[in-house]
């Protein structure tokens, strides 16, 4: 490991304590990487544009006033525990400085825009993998391929990944509900998680032999991974899957139904299931017929039977066939909103929610990190300012002089 | 293939995988796929039920050769044990005891019952890794609830966010709750080891796949937690620019996503509509003016884009600077071009000798190029018991020899 950044900043211990990582290049995918990496106990340089910085920062919605701007919501959450520095890496005299840093680091991970590969291979080529440094790097479609330079987003990467089309699937109107894309940097949130993941099995790599590795990570090809039951389901020989629900030949696990007072999603995967919840709507005679005494016969007859079922659901809230269904073993959850979700008991007993101080805010509720580990802790330092450590990083760990730094911002480098 | 000079980065790490259906084999693919040894410690009575999950090649039914289990079991090893026989959890406990990392999605206290709780198996090895996989974890008021992926994301809030109308939510597809616990998993197993290997100490990671799923969704609660605002359905149109939403394309059900976020895009694409007169007005110049006439730019460009297939009209915006892409169906991921060329999905050996196409990897490591190329069988039920049992635990002869006679009527009852 190299020797880590003297970190003033209350960063959470965790299983990569000494790991140094070096964040370079902007967007939801390459910080959500490495944030995860800092909420394991990485020490994260987040190297951003002097002029204006990430452009996250801005991305609304913006909390507090515009005079005292702190950063958009999604740049408090993506770069918690993080060092901010700023480099302008077009620059000559950035490139040096990155170099410097690199030395020094184990990851270094990245985001190449497209159309600007070239130019970022120009970066790349002066950094050590061979000499230990695992290089993860982060583009919409690759750093190869005839489609590397397409211009992307997030919307438009669900899109191309097949995600929005599997998202659109048992609908009654092809026309009016095309494939659907979700809210919420769903495809960079994922490859976010991929790099990461990838980035410490390079790790390992360094471990067996020395040497780093550079790895391409593509946001399309994170979630286009998701897609194997649609793809198997053509290339196996059954075709192309309609998104009809009519069309649908899986069983009928019965998933989302009205209720009183809004939606449960249910799965039902066997015979006793389906009669466990039979028995909680309270057995009603259309249950007993021979067109429903099967999974097969009943996703035959799922027209005529999901309106009876309907009918007897629409008696309960969300809450009561909830817990009426759990306690017979049918898997039945309500479809929560947002708050719903926060406000739930099960993730206060679990401590999901991570807790920090901010300067402006206070004290700060974070979304916890997918699962947590032992000598782990859940604190959260705040997301640092444009430049906030730049004397730290570049002055007390590489050991530049207050002249060089000064030189450096006025050059407008810092 | 291209051949490495390097080892995989995970060889020399053997995982014992209890893991059934989704989210646990997708955790133990990618594991597998970078050179750990992944040994299914699985049942045949019953057996796993994606083993039944078609389709099946050439109708050909049998439990080693679906394709949903194809997709996700890629590379491993079989070894069949019914564990509710004591004398076969004694042998997958030893089997168990050498292994670096278990993974299971049993219901909770299943693993107890057998004797195979992290407690019990880091007395006798203390740098064990244990990673549990469950719908709402270990500990808390859900622990016993079943969970299926779509229950997940229902309880969480990722469904209702998701919808054409804020009447109706839409689960987000492709068992998204599932994926990102097998990938949450992963990155878990590997971040336990790494500390197990720098202590000495292993752990037991209770993985939660609702908080996993929660995880993804950082922005929103962010969001709710400083400002209070729920996420509605908003269908395509939840960008604040526009024109950005999907259109239709030549062929039956195919469509176009198209996303415009400059001024200078918008010229563009226009340019390629061949300037058309409706688009003409000043107030369609700025942003402002076409978030507000969104619905009428929408009508106009679905009048146009029908006229082409989504493959051509994507490439041909690109190549002016206008962000469009299809919106793939299987069809199109498996044959556009750019996927074939980076092996995004790649051709699959089967025990048949007939290769099919499945999702490969999620990520290309320099220096295994290979990995693009193919992705290997998956292991039939219990194929390796006569290869691992006797060299890696104590189990007799005659206990194998009765365990293969089980495998085989399993099989045989499912042709």
């Amino acid at each position: 490991m190299t020797e880590a950044v003297s970190n003033p900043v209350m960063a959470p211990a965790g299983p990569l304590e000494g790991v140094v990582v070096i964040e370079a290049g902007e967007g939801v995918a390459l910080a959500f990487c490495c944030k995860l990496l800092a909420d394991f106990g990485a020490t994260v340089v987040k190297i951003e544009d002097p002029k204006g910085g990430d452009v996250v920062r801005r991305r609304a919605p913006v909390p507090g006033s515009a005079a005292d701007f702190p950063g958009s919501t999604l740049h408090l959450f993506l770069n918690a525990n993080k060092l901010g520095v700023s480099l302008d890496l077009e620059a000559a005299p950035g490139r040096e400085l990155l170099q410097r840093l690199l030395d020094r680091s184990d990851i270094f991970a990245a985001f190449s825009r497209s159309g600007a590969h070239e130019q970022f291979e120009g970066v790349l080529s002066g950094t050590r993998e061979d000499d230990g440094l695992v290089s993860v790097v982060i583009s919409w479609l690759g750093l190869s391929g005839p489609w590397r330079d397409f211009v992307l987003d997030d919307f438009l990467a669900q899109h191309l990944s097949g995600m929005a089309f599997s998202t659109a699937v048992r609908r009654d109107d092809l026309g009016a509900e095309p494939p659907l894309a979700a809210q919420g940097h769903l495809a960079e949130m994922v490859a976010g998680l991929t790099a990461a993941t990838a980035a410490i099995t390079g790790l390992f790599a360094r471990a067996g032999d020395g040497r780093g590795e550079r790895i391409d990570v593509a946001i399309v090809e994170s979630l286009a991974s998701f897609l194997r039951h649609e793809v198997v389901a053509l290339t196996f020989g059954a075709g192309l899957m309609s998104r009809h629900k009519r069309a649908v030949s899986q069983i009928a696990g019965v998933f989302q139904q009205p209720v009183s007072d809004g939606y449960v999603d249910i799965m039902i995967r066997t015979e006793k299931a389906w009669r466990s919840l039979v028995e909680v709507i309270g057995s009603p005679d259309w249950a007993n017929l021979d067109a429903f005494a099967t999974h097969p016969s009943r996703a035959a007859h799922w027209d005529a039977l999901e309106p009876l079922l309907q009918a007897d659901l629409a008696r309960f809230s969300k809450a009561e066939i909830h817990s009426q269904a759990q306690s017979k073993g049918v898997a039945v959850a309500p479809v929560n909103s947002i708050a719903e979700a926060a406000a739930s008991l099960l993730f206060s007993q679990r401590r999901f929610f991570a807790e920090g101080g901010h300067p402006q805010f206070g004290q700060l509720r974070y979304p916890g990190p997918p699962f947590r580990l032992v000598d782990s802790t859940s604190s959260r330092s705040p997301a640092p300012g444009l430049g906030q450590d730049n004397q730290l990083v570049f002055g007390g760990w590489l050991g530049c002089s207050a002249e060089e730094l000064a030189r450096l911002a006025s050059a407008g480098v810092l | 293939m291209v051949a490495s000079d390097r080892a995989l980065p995970l060889s020399g790490v053997r995982v014992a995988d209890f893991t059934r259906v989704v989210a646990g084999p997708y955790c133990s693919y990618l594991l597998g796929r970078m050179g750990a040894e992944v040994v299914r410690i699985e049942d045949y009575d019953p057996v796993d039920s994606t083993r039944s999950y078609g389709p099946f090649i050439d109708n050909y039914v049998d439990l080693n050769s679906g394709g949903a289990f194809s997709a996700l079991n890629a590379g491993k090893k079989s070894v069949s044990l019914h564990l509710s026989n004591p004398t076969h959890a004694a042998v997958a406990r030893e089997l168990v005891l050498s292994a670096d990392v278990v993974l299971e999605n049993f219901t909770f206290g299943t693993m107890k019952r057998f004797g195979l709780d992290y407690e019990s198996l880091s007395r006798a090895n203390p740098s064990i890794v244990v990673v549990s996989v469950t719908g709402f974890g270990q500990t808390g008021a859900m622990r016993s609830h079943r969970a299926y992926m779509n229950t997940v994301a229902a309880f969480v809030g990722l469904t209702a966010s998701n919808g054409y109308t804020e009447h109706c939510p839409v689960p987000v597809g492709a068992t998204f709750s599932d994926y990102v616990s097998g990938t949450s998993a992963a990155l878990a197993s590997l971040l336990a080891l790494w500390h197990a290997r720098e202590t000495g100490r292993g752990q037991h990671v209770d993985l939660s796949m609702a908080e996993a799923t929660m995880a993804m969704m950082g922005q929103q609660f962010m969001d709710f937690l400083l400002t209070g605002s729920v996420p509605r359905p908003k269908g395509n149109g939840f960008t604040d620019t526009a024109p950005c939403g999907v259109y239709p394309s030549k062929g039956d059900d195919k469509w176009i996503a198209i996303s415009v976020s400059t001024d200078a895009q918008w010229v563009s694409l226009l340019q390629v509509m061949g300037n058309p007169d409706w688009a003409h007005s000043s107030r369609l110049s700025r942003h402002a003016g076409r978030l507000e006439n969104r619905a009428q730019i929408d009508t106009h460009i679905a009048e146009w884009t029908r006229n082409f297939a989504s493959l051509e009209l994507s490439t041909m915006l690109q190549t002016e600077g206008v962000p469009a892409v299809p919106s793939s169906d299987p069809e199109d991921l498996v044959t556009n071009p750019h996927f074939k060329e980076r092996g995004t999905f790649a051709s699959q050996f089967s025990p048949h000798g007939l290769g099919r196409v499945i999702p490969n990897m999620p990520w290309h490591f320099r220096s295994h190029p290979g990995l693009d190329a193919f992705v290997p069988p998956p292991p039939a039920l219990g194929q390796n018991n006569s290869d691992m049992l006797p060299r890696l635990t104590s189990a007799e002869a005659a206990v194998i020899a009765e365990i293969d006679g089980a495998v085989q009527r399993a099989a045989e009852s499912t042709r």
